[in-house]
């Protein structure tokens, strides 16, 4: 795999992320609104996709 | 106030990790169903990049050590135990029965991205526009079709949006076995080198975020 398309799966899977925490799962009460913060898609979520904080940092620079 | 995670069967395996602001995990027991939360402080108000990852680390732990997890949406907090367990009463019946479609299965997400398309923004006319969008359409449909096709021996349910945009030609979420996962990846791989001009991106496993009850309404299988 090239450097070029992990990229990218990383960015797919960040937005997917943010998406599936913010816009699906279970919603018990209607009656609770959450205002969402203007996210930054590309940064979100790389601590829990990735072993370690060190790896996390090295990419944020790749995706800068 | 109470932060929710996640729903599963009773009695829920807690993992070790800390949840919003650095909380510790309990769970509520209601109808044989666990609610597994933690104290906040108030209602968290806006959606930070912290609290999207410690929900998002606290619930897919929880599915790694759980058969089957409903994951909560990042929504808002319960006023207190009896509020968070009389919301889970009301619909304790759905919630089982969609615990139980989930269990022993993950999520896997399908992207398929083109490139941009350029220059081709000034249709001449109308419908000459209408003719071509229809057209965009139709071909991601295909698309949809040809990843349907590939990973139905597989799922057992999806959630579909031909999106037919710039980019985003469609964007699929699969719910499988989770000892399907690796076949079902060489079988996207496999559809993709029918589409030289297309990039599928698979994402996942994910906690079957996309395959819960949403206001009591089921959402998927399709």
């Amino acid at each position: 795999m090239t450097s070029g398309s992990t990229t990218l799966e990383r960015q797919v899977t960040l937005i997917e992320l943010v998406d599936r925490v913010l816009n699906k799962g279970v919603v018990l009460s209607g009656d609770i609104t959450l205002s969402v913060a203007e996210v930054d898609l590309v940064y979100v979520g790389l601590r829990l996709l990735l072993a370690s904080v060190g790896t996390l940092e090295s990419l944020q620079s790749e995706l800068t | 106030m109470l932060h929710l995670y996640a729903l599963t069967q009773h009695p829920a395996r807690l993992p070790e990790v800390r949840g919003l602001a650095d909380a510790a995990l309990s769970a509520a027991e209601v109808d044989g169903i666990d609610a597994v939360l933690s104290q906040t402080a108030g209602n968290i108000g806006e959606a930070t990049e912290e609290a999207i990852l410690a929900h998002a680390r606290v619930v897919e732990e929880l599915a790694a050590l759980n058969d089957g997890v409903l994951p909560a949406r990042l929504d808002g907090a319960y006023e207190n135990e009896a509020a968070l367990v009389a919301a889970v009463r009301r619909r304790a019946p759905q919630l089982a029965e969609a615990l139980e479609r989930v269990r022993g299965c993950t999520e896997m997400g399908v992207r398929v991205l083109q490139e941009p398309k350029h220059g081709s923004a000034q249709a001449e006319s109308g419908s000459k526009y209408m003719r071509g969008r229809l057209e965009e359409i139709r071909h991601a449909g295909r698309v949809a079709s040809d990843v349907d096709e590939a990973v139905q021996v597989f799922v057992r349910g999806s959630t579909k949006r031909v999106l037919a945009s710039q980019q985003l030609v469609v964007s699929v979420a699969y719910l499988l076995p989770r000892s399907e996962v690796d076949s079902f990846r060489s079988a996207v791989e496999t559809a993709e080198q029918a589409w030289p001009d297309l990039t599928f991106v698979c994402t996942g496993p994910w906690p079957p975020y996309s395959f819960v009850l949403v206001d009591g309404d089921p959402l998927g299988p399709a």
